[in-house]
């Protein structure tokens, strides 16, 4: 390496580097919150290990003070069913846009794109509305069945089904697939790099999901970790940072575990698809 | 695609050939089932199968890509035609292949998996993956699925042209063999008139969406029945002069402009030899001189600007770039063709040399 492109690239990592830390930041002031006994939290000096640790306290208060661990799992079963759902109806509308030809096929991905551009808040009222008249709020259905048809999945599979070669499908015709076997046996598992993009982006945002939750479920048993969150906060813990930073802090973990499994695939997908 | 009337006999393998855009790969995919004929009807084994399924055609097809499964093993690639057949959706799931009815089957289908393998010895790559795989391997695996379930008829579609030079001479032969022993019909598609030749028993020469000849190899080369079929077989192309037809059947390339009876002359490199210029039908200046060991391909300038290739052998006298040579024809073995391209049945007397 010559030494001047030496130092452009320490010049270069030295400004990611900076960035990375500014957007670490509140990650790490929430960490060392959540492991500090309450006055030291408020205290003048700014240390980023505490004095005296109070991690038991915290996490043990974090775990007591509310149902953490039930949020935690309505979280899963959540994220998880959309997940599961958004899968179910993603690939083969993706797999029709991409591979089948079909007299309206340019029209149908049109308003695929179209919806894009609509955010979902944007729709929450009404979405409330069919959901009272359904009888369905209040419920796991309310906060799964808005998010089952994803726009953002159909348009990010079918880009990556483009590039699956027309011979390939053909061949599995001629071996005797329908139509459908063809997206379960052949589309799904060519996609997995894809898939795994799409799951983390759909996972990441269904299980910080804030505002939906909010709108659609009152009682506390299908509360989602963020709304667990926050109903802790108005308890009567008050404003007792430590442990709710606790809470957070353990909110976070199970997605930051989750990026690093699929971090590998997740770049491979977002690379095959052209996204970003 | 107009006016295709092809009638394929059982056990024969047709080359359709032509140059790419030509409508070969279409046709292939009418037949198979993967495309819709906007007319007209394909007959198998005398029962139209217009309305049927690609799958129920009892068909298989060797792709360009070879399109092998690439999440799946060799074995599991090769299994598949008969996993969809054989089992149904139940003892395909996960669950299903629990059940004993779907164990029997899969060891069934494991040990004609096995035969196919040992057939095309690939028996070592059973378990690796296609990306694994060079493209000589991968193409013999797209054969052994093709192969694994006894179809009637095998439609292949360019399968040799992702392989290098050496390879493709190798497979011309192993896919010629393959057929003999099968004895089942063959429907290749190629652009490589070389494949074509070397391979089939007929060959079909398409063009412009136009089956133009349907012969055996001798008969295309020998006998073309267009002046584009002899030009798209052969190599190095066929010669094509423009003549005039004097006194009836004599060809004169001294033609005035006026002259009426206007014809296109075609002789094949060997059909011709270099000789002196004084009693010589046609005369020029050799332009270049391409050896290839066995022969000798001379390309001489004519004075009408035309370029015609004489094949010469190598051990004859050597003839030098510049120099002013005469061009005789085997008369017997001259083409003519009309301004239409048809060809003009008949034999030809060349002009006395002025």
């Amino acid at each position: 390496m010559t030494a001047r492109s030496f130092v452009s690239s320490a010049l270069r990592h030295t400004a990611l580097l900076l960035i990375a830390a500014f957007a670490l930041l509140p990650f790490a002031v929430m960490v060392s919150t959540s492991i500090k006994p309450a006055d030291e939290i408020f205290s003048e000096t700014l240390r980023w290990w505490p004095q005296k640790l109070a991690v038991i306290e915290n996490y043990t208060e974090a775990f007591s003070a509310a149902p953490l661990m039930l949020y935690l799992m309505n979280g899963v079963v959540v994220t998880a069913a959309i997940f599961f759902l958004q899968v179910l109806v993603t690939l083969p509308a993706a797999y029709a846009l991409a591979k089948l030809h079909f007299f309206g096929r340019r029209l149908a991905f049109g308003f695929v794109l179209f919806c894009l551009l609509i955010p979902y808040q944007a729709i929450a009222v009404p979405l409330f509305i069919l959901l009272y008249y359904v009888g369905l709020l209040d419920s796991y259905s309310a906060l799964v069945l808005p998010f089952t048809i994803s726009v953002f999945g159909i348009f990010l599979m079918r880009q990556f089904f483009m590039g699956v070669p027309d011979d390939l499908v053909d061949a599995a015709r001629m071996d005797g697939m329908s139509e459908l076997s063809i997206v379960w046996r052949v589309m799904l598992p060519a996609a997995i790099p894809a898939l795994t993009a799409f799951g983390v982006f759909s996972i990441v945002t269904h299980w910080n999901d804030y505002f939906w939750p909010l709108v659609a479920v009152s009682s506390d048993k299908y509360f989602t970790p963020p709304l667990g969150v926050m109903a802790f906060r108005n308890a009567e813990a008050g404003n007792d940072f430590g442990p709710l930073m606790a809470a957070a802090t353990i909110i976070v973990a199970p997605l930051l575990c989750l990026f690093l499994l699929a971090q590998r695939r997740f770049i491979e997908g977002i690379a095959f698809t052209g996204i970003k | 695609m107009k006016r295709i009337d092809l009638d394929i006999r059982d056990g024969e393998f047709i080359s359709l050939v032509g140059p790419s855009g030509c409508g070969k790969s279409t046709l292939l995919r009418i037949i198979s089932g993967l495309e819709q004929q906007s007319g007209g009807s394909i007959l198998l084994d005398g029962a139209t199968v217009d309305r049927i399924r690609p799958r129920d055609r009892d068909l298989a097809m060797v792709f360009q890509s070879y399109a092998l499964y690439p999440h799946l093993t060799v074995a599991e690639n090769i299994a598949v035609p008969l996993v969809m057949r054989r089992l149904n959706t139940t003892e395909r799931s996960l669950l299903g292949t629990l059940l004993p009815s779907a164990k029997a089957k899969r060891k069934e289908i494991a040990g004609e998996v096995g035969r196919v393998c040992d057939a095309l010895s690939i028996s070592m790559l059973k378990d690796r993956k296609p990306a694994s795989l060079s493209g000589g391997q991968r193409q013999r695996v797209a054969l052994a699925r093709a192969m694994v379930r006894k179809p009637s008829a095998f439609l292949m579609d360019e399968p040799l042209s992702n392989l290098d030079a050496k390879m493709r001479v190798q497979a011309r032969g192993e896919i010629a063999a393959l057929h003999r022993q099968l004895g089942s019909t063959f429907i290749y598609v190629t652009h490589d008139q070389a494949e074509a030749m070397t391979m089939s028993d007929r060959i079909a020469v398409m063009m412009g969406g136009e089956i133009l000849q349907v012969d055996t190899p001798d008969q295309i080369y020998q006998m073309p029945l267009d002046l584009r079929v002899a030009e798209f077989i052969g190599s190095p192309k066929i010669n094509v002069l423009q003549a005039a037809l004097t006194e009836g059947d004599v060809l004169s390339f001294t033609f005035a402009d006026t002259a009426n009876n206007r014809v296109q002359a075609a002789f094949r490199p060997e059909a011709a030899r270099l000789a002196g210029i004084a009693n010589a039908p046609l005369a020029g200046v050799i332009h270049h001189i391409e050896n290839l060991g066995a022969d000798l391909f001379v390309q001489v300038m004519t004075a009408g600007g035309n370029l015609v290739v004489v094949r010469c052998d190598p051990g004859g006298i050597r003839p030098a770039i510049g120099d002013k040579v005469g061009i005789v024809m085997d008369e017997a073995r001259l083409h003519v063709f009309g301004t239409d391209n048809r060809r003009i049945e008949g034999s030809y007397r060349l002009e006395a040399p002025l």
